[in-house]
């Protein structure tokens, strides 16, 4: 575990969603939404929800592709937090009834940055 | 102009031509030889968009793209003279299959088969015991070209041996609307790769080109966003013709709630459907400084045109994201489909996370798209119905078939 990179310290109340929620890319955070129940979406949302502005004020201040681990994880953390948000405040559930199975598309970001 | 044409809300430039009213027949999806027609006149003839000048940025730079209908893998290329160019990949010696990465930078094209090598102006350079060969011309036997040439930093490509139009003369009027859109303001992308879907190409195309359905299948993730108590059912707000081409236009509703997180995120990225904010009203002051002919009809609280550049490409032109929805027939049930949705590079962690979620809702409501389409065909071929009923609003849809059908019946390029 002294290997696993933490959260900066300002934020380490969000410790306990890191393991699940910081994932490194799109395609798994949406993985991570499709598949968890609607009230450990809801419990992560409700974390991040008053965090985030400042959360996002403390990346700012460091240069976008070059963050440090600690920074990278809560970068991830809070990429996770919209995608959960989308859950909680437009779909109102972990899925949208017609969606296709997320192993059919993936996505791909370039020069986005992170 | 047909009755049918009415509507209660959307404008209708004076331009476009009377398209009647009268049912669409299902045929188009089904008939093998009209996909033969479509395979020979239309993506046999015309200009396809098959890439951004952005993402091949460097002379060495490619991309391999496939064109199933075309049976062929395109290589484009940014030269070492810095122009962009295509070509089968195709070797010249026993046809084998040259590059088989999909994208990278090189100097030299070598055949994994022979080691016959190429250089990024398709000039064959390298042949192996080539003193084993008779009368073997190099100059002669480069990589095959394909017509190839940019419009706004758009690489189009022409199979055909001698295109019957330059690509300016091909787009006409939609390149005076889109000469001066700030494209290369747009360097950074998300990619969605859909790959295969089991339908028609142009019952995938026809659902990225009407807003009906809006309302219905993507009620969930667009509800009320391009509504308003004077368009209270969400109809587009303008339609223009450019000959084959076409944009419709909507606007967004100024009272749309948003949840904290969304609201958020608006404070650092605009999307489509962003009221305001100081992100947004840098964008439409970029857009408007530009003279863009983007918002023909002039919308007051517009928020994107949805262009169609015949064929086979839908731009979704924002002030602040190009968009393209691109839709490359395989056979006449299957259908290969790609997003690109270009965006000015983030700077910041912030600017990123305020794209994460809208690109997030965007995601899911296009995927929301690809079991309808699905469904539509299998129910399609059932041999149930034989017609379409299309309202006033699916316009657009109607236009699209009036010109497929022209040039699958070889009038096409004498617009």
């Amino acid at each position: 575990m002294l290997d696993q990179p933490q959260l900066p310290a300002a934020f380490c109340e969000l410790e306990v969603f890191a393991a699940s929620w910081a994932l490194p890319n799109s395609d798994a955070r949406l993985h991570k939404r499709m598949t968890t129940s609607m009230a450990d979406i809801q419990a992560f949302y409700d974390a991040m929800l008053p965090v985030t502005e400042q959360a996002l004020a403390h990346l700012d201040k460091f240069e976008l592709n070059a963050l440090p681990p600690a920074e990278t994880l809560l970068f991830h953390l809070v990429l996770a937090g919209a995608e959960a948000a989308l859950a909680v405040e437009v779909y109102r559930a972990p899925r949208l009834p017609l969606a296709p199975s997320e192993s059919r598309f993936k996505v791909t970001h370039v020069h986005m940055g992170g | 102009m047909g009755e049918i044409m009415a509507s209660s809300f959307m404008r209708i430039d004076p331009d476009v031509p009377d398209l009647g009213n009268a049912p669409l027949p299902v045929s188009p999806y089904l008939c093998q030889d009209f996909f033969e027609g479509e395979r020979e006149h239309i993506f046999g003839q015309v200009w396809l968009n098959i890439a951004r000048g952005c993402e091949i940025p460097a002379p060495g730079d490619f991309i391999v793209r496939p064109v199933e209908i075309r049976n062929a893998a395109v290589i484009i290329v940014r030269g070492q003279d810095g122009v962009v160019r295509a070509f089968h990949n195709v070797c010249s010696h026993r046809a084998a299959k040259v590059e088989w990465r999909q994208c990278g930078n090189t100097k030299l094209f070598t055949c994994p088969y022979h080691a016959w090598s190429y250089d990024t102006q398709g000039q064959l350079r390298g042949v192996p015991s080539e003193d084993n060969f008779v009368n073997l011309d190099k100059h002669t036997n480069g990589l095959t070209p394909i017509a190839c040439d940019t419009w706004n930093d758009l690489v189009f490509i022409n199979f055909a041996p001698q295109p019957a139009q330059p690509l300016r003369q091909y787009l006409g009027a939609l390149a005076d609307y889109g000469d001066d859109y700030p494209m290369q303001d747009f360097d950074a992308w998300v990619n969605v790769d859909v790959g295969v879907v089991n339908c028609n190409w142009k019952i995938f195309l026809d659902a990225f080109q009407e807003v009906y359905h809006l309302n219905a299948l993507h009620r969930q993730t667009l509800t009320d966003t391009f509504k308003w108590p004077d368009n209270p059912h969400g109809e587009p707000a303008y339609f223009k013709t450019f000959g084959p081409h076409r944009t419709i236009s909507l606007g967004y509703n100024p009272a749309q709630r948003s949840g904290p997180m969304a609201e958020l995120a608006q404070r650092y990225a605009t999307d489509i459907t962003s009221t305001g904010g100081r992100a947004l009203s840098d964008a439409r002051f970029n857009l408007d400084s530009h003279r863009s002919g983007v918002n023909p009809g002039g919308i007051d609280n517009w928020a994107l045109d949805v262009t169609t550049i015949f064929p086979n490409v839908v731009w979704l032109v924002g002030a602040d994201s190009a968009v393209f929805h691109k839709i490359w027939p395989i056979d006449r049930s299957h259908t290969r489909y790609e997003n690109y949705s270009f965006y000015r590079k983030p700077s910041k962690a912030s600017e990123r996370f305020g794209r994460e979620m809208s690109f997030g809702l965007f995601r899911d409501t296009i995927v929301e798209d690809i079991l309808n389409t699905e469904f539509n065909q299998q129910a399609l071929l059932s041999g149930a119905k034989q017609h379409f009923h299309l309202q006033s609003t699916e316009v657009s849809v109607r236009h699209h078939h009036h010109h497929v059908a022209r040039y699958v019946r070889g009038a096409g390029s004498h617009a």
